[in-house]
């Protein structure tokens, strides 16, 4: 049985794995486009679709739960969108970028669940 | 075609690839709150409905007292080798849980994993629950449900239509439903963000 840090060092790497990629992916699109405020939506539409799926491909392989490509949807859309902003900065600052906000949502996602679970311990559940 | 020969149809088929699909990274994932609830299995008469390919037989504690359901004869099949492994008493059946076919208060305690977001009308499937329960007997679900927090809500939502061809609903709201149903809910324990919680509930005296 794997244990609960597994699962949160997984799922925080995979976040910021997602974040970082689709980063790549929203800058490579931004330098393509003309005009450059198109590539803003596609990035977050593309971003979106691509982390779904790279978080259901391959990530849900070691840590599972379907529920998650939640996460890797977010991750990727918003990674997708600070890589398409970073055009000065070249590929690696975009993923540097990507990276920052895969963690960024990893953590708030993480507070989010903490705040639910603490409003159903004083009986809220709906 | 009514209802449950729709759903039978439809696990039917999806228990072909049903192991492969859930067995691996994803029941990892929940096996240990999984096996938090049923610890809570107690001496005495219990129905776990759904059973499906026997994944959750694993994680049940040894000689109990077992009746298992599911609607799809075809996941029975695949069960069968883990209901012969199990360490006490389980004895499976092919029934809906919309219309079980036992006297009112045959159960001490009832459990469901990932269950009621594919059970069509969950909340007649819930009273039939609360029928077969002893008053005072409790419930225990492992489940899917709806999401509260946006933009979650919303996505699972337009995801629903889809998933409901190949599975379960992603928007239901089962602790809603166990209350609809007559149950006083104890407990509700989020693990994924208001989407997979464990609910434990029982029926009033």
């Amino acid at each position: 049985m794997q244990s609960e840090r597994w699962f949160f060092w997984g799922d925080l790497g995979a976040s910021a794995a997602v974040g970082a990629a689709m980063a790549a992916a929203g800058h490579a699109l931004a330098m393509q486009l003309s005009p450059v405020w198109l590539a803003f939506p596609l990035a977050v539409l593309a971003g979106a679709v691509g982390g779904m799926m790279l978080g259901m491909l391959v990530f849900s392989h070691w840590l599972g739960g379907m529920e998650t490509m939640f996460q890797s949807w977010i991750c990727g859309a918003l990674g997708a969108l600070a890589g398409a902003c970073m055009v000065p900065g070249g590929t690696l600052g975009a993923m540097a970028w990507g990276l920052g906000v895969g963690v960024a949502v990893f953590l708030a996602l993480r507070i989010w669940n903490a705040r639910i679970a603490a409003q159903a311990r004083r009986g809220i559940w709906s | 075609m009514n209802g449950a020969e729709q759903t039978r149809r439809k696990w039917d088929r999806a228990s072909i690839s049903y192991d492969l699909m859930v067995g691996g990274a994803q029941e990892r994932r929940w096996e240990a709150h999984k096996r938090a609830l049923y610890r809570t299995m107690a001496e005495g008469r219990i129905l776990f409905v759904a059973l499906g390919t026997g994944l959750d037989i694993a994680h049940f504690p040894p000689g109990r007292d077992i009746t298992a359901l599911d609607i799809s004869p075809a996941m029975l099949k695949r069960a069968a080798p883990r209901i012969a492994g199990y360490d006490g008493r389980l004895q499976a059946l092919v029934m809906d849980v919309r219309t079980l076919d036992f006297p009112d208060a045959s159960f001490d305690q009832a459990f469901t994993a990932c269950t009621f977001c594919s059970v069509p009308d969950p909340v007649r499937g819930l009273r039939e629950l609360h029928r077969v329960l002893r008053p005072g007997g409790t419930l225990g679900m492992f489940e899917h449900t709806g999401s509260r927090c946006f933009p979650f809500n919303h996505l699972l939502n337009a995801l629903t239509p889809l998933s409901r061809r190949v599975g379960p609903d992603l928007n239901r709201d089962t602790v809603g439903n166990v209350l609809r149903a007559g149950f006083d809910v104890e407990s509700v324990e989020p693990h994924y963000l208001d989407i997979v919680k464990t609910i434990r509930a029982r029926k009033p005296v």
